[in-house]
């Protein structure tokens, strides 16, 4: 087997795998903040460390409220996932090296760093969210940054310059195809 | 491009066709096409020599150069 049919059968994987999530992230969004009351205290992950004093006891004015504030982040990792599934698209099909996929990379970079940025936001209104049911100056607004959103903004970085890497290759193999 | 390649005019004195010359040489009738309509951004000297020796010319009569300026 060569290694481009080695590449189109595990990219064709990796496609359908990313259709499968690009399906089932937004359904765990919605699930998530539809059953937030019944949800174990383990899966609400909130960045602040104080206990809200009337916990997991959201309305569904503040449920919608935080669906709406998932939305923002949401719509960055889909806009990444759905980059991601374009480019394993391509490579399914056996085309690599384009200007198209370049542009894909840098998307994908963008997604990143745009999902870091709004994923810091999200979890400082959730902790708003959850602790506005506290008294009077004690409802708390967290902003933190944590290992995970670094390795992300890190990750969108190395992307920028993997795209920039990619043109030149994509140079090369357009200068190889145009060799008689 | 100043390169102007003259495949077609050594082709038509020969009276050989596209496909014929790319089957000798051993190259494929769109890498032949790519050359002929002048689209090619190099040439092996491989691909030259074999052009040459079925068409019975010098690199010359292939490749030539006009200034444009």
């Amino acid at each position: 087997m060569t290694n481009l049919l080695k590449i189109k059968k595990l990219s064709k994987n990796i496609y359908w795998l990313l259709s499968f999530l690009l399906v089932i992230i937004p359904i765990y969004y919605v699930g998530y903040w539809l059953f937030i009351n019944d949800l174990p205290k383990t899966l609400i992950t909130v960045n602040t460390l104080p206990t809200p004093l009337v916990p997991n006891e959201l309305s569904i004015k503040l449920q919608i409220l935080g669906f709406v504030a998932s939305l923002f982040p949401l719509s960055a990792l889909s806009y990444g996932l759905i980059s991601v599934r374009k480019l394993f698209w391509y490579y399914k099909e056996g085309v690599i090296f384009t200007l198209e996929q370049v542009n894909i990379f840098k998307h994908i970079a963008k997604a990143l760093i745009l999902w870091m940025v709004l994923s810091v936001l999200y979890e400082s209104a959730k902790s708003v969210l959850f602790t506005i049911g506290n008294p009077p100056g004690h409802v708390l607004l967290t902003v933190g940054v944590s290992s995970a959103e670094l390795t992300t903004l890190i990750v969108g970085v190395v992307m920028f310059v993997i795209a920039w890497v990619m043109d030149e290759g994509r140079a090369l193999a357009e200068e190889q195809q145009l060799t008689v | 491009m100043a390169i102007i390649v003259n495949l077609d005019v050594v082709l038509a004195k020969r009276k050989m066709k596209s496909n014929e010359l790319a089957k000798l040489i051993g190259i494929t009738e769109q890498n032949l096409s790519i050359l002929k309509t002048g689209k090619a951004k190099a040439i092996r000297i491989s691909t030259l020599d074999a052009i040459c020796k079925h068409l019975e010319c010098q690199p010359g009569d292939i490749l030539e150069y006009k200034n444009f300026e």
